[in-house]
């Protein structure tokens, strides 16, 4: 099965990603507002850590070597606690009103320059004017994506005029 | 401060964004460290749900009150559970097959991006003005800069 996989295009998978990471904002603004967040949240990442660990015994009985080290588990279970907090904040980010249009462009966008902020601060990666146009780019996106203030409205009910502030 | 009264969906995008940036941090740096990508994501996952289920304890301890589930929340939890693995899965294969990040990267992003816009304007019937069709430009171009 992992040969076939392996021989595979990775431009599917990268279709695959789109789908599935698409799919997950779509059912999370769907999901129901009485809904606790945090049961839900248990439950989808335990069916998505039953579905990757069995992917990982059959990865190993196929007769792939399985590597592990102590950093390597303390760092998947730093990166499982940022996905808790962004998990439950994407639900009460919808609840809040979010549209999904803007909701995700505006995380997607914010994450890329994050990520190239900590990226050259911390792990001392490189920083180019590419990047630096790409940032000024997204961050102004981000700012135009940001809803309007809402006009105030003011009905005289003694002529029934509405007039806006 | 008045349009984050308003839209206080923006004060949570902040901490999303919080989240995701420790998150993918801790996973590049993670990945320096010899650990079989899928097990690592299996970590992860479980790590989460062991979160989660944390706070539904300290939830119901403080609350008091009954934990009422809905139906719906099973079947929302088997889609996006399922929705997970699958782009958990598809990433390590992505860079298995030798995905060249400089491409892969935008792809996915901005693919994310207008799909996510396309089925909000299609079947949630979500508007958009033209200053924000604008910002969605701008965000997808600085995507793709970013990533390149």
């Amino acid at each position: 099965m992992f040969e076939y996989l392996f021989s595979l295009h990775w431009l599917i998978f990268c279709t695959m990603v789109v789908v599935a990471s698409s799919a997950y904002g779509f059912i999370m603004r769907l999901v129901h507002p009485k809904t606790n967040s945090f049961v839900l949240g248990a439950m989808f990442a335990a069916i998505s850590g039953l579905c990757l660990g069995l992917l990982t015994f059959f990865y190993g009985a196929a007769g792939y070597d399985i590597e592990y080290s102590k950093a390597g588990i303390l760092l998947a279970v730093t990166s499982g606690l940022g996905f808790y907090i962004a998990d439950f904040q994407t639900l009460a980010m919808f609840r809040a009103g979010a549209p999904l249009g803007l909701g995700i462009s505006a995380i997607r966008a914010s994450v890329s320059c994050t990520g190239v902020i900590v990226g050259f601060l911390m792990l001392h990666e490189s920083f180019d004017l590419l990047k630096f146009i790409g940032i000024v780019s997204a961050s102004t996106g981000i700012f135009y994506l940001m809803p309007e203030k809402e006009k105030k409205v003011e009905i005289d009910y003694d002529d029934n005029q509405t007039r806006q502030l | 401060m008045k349009l984050l009264g308003q839209h206080n969906w923006i004060i949570h995008t902040c901490f999303v964004v919080l989240g995701y940036t420790a998150a993918f941090a801790a996973m590049k740096i993670g990945m320096g460290h010899e650990t079989t990508p899928f097990l690592y994501a299996c970590i992860m996952s479980a790590s989460t749900c062991v979160a989660h289920l944390v706070s539904v304890v300290i939830f119901k301890i403080k609350s008091r009150s009954a934990l009422t589930i809905q139906s719906s929340c099973f079947i929302a939890a088997l889609l996006i559970g399922v929705a997970l693995f699958l782009n958990n899965a598809a990433s390590v294969l992505m860079f298995f097959a030798d995905a060249p990040i400089s491409l892969a990267m935008p792809i996915s992003n901005t693919g994310i991006v207008v799909a996510s816009v396309i089925v909000g304007v299609f079947f949630l019937r979500e508007r958009m003005t033209r200053k924000q069709v604008f910002g969605l430009g701008l965000s997808v171009l600085g995507i793709v800069l970013l990533n390149v």
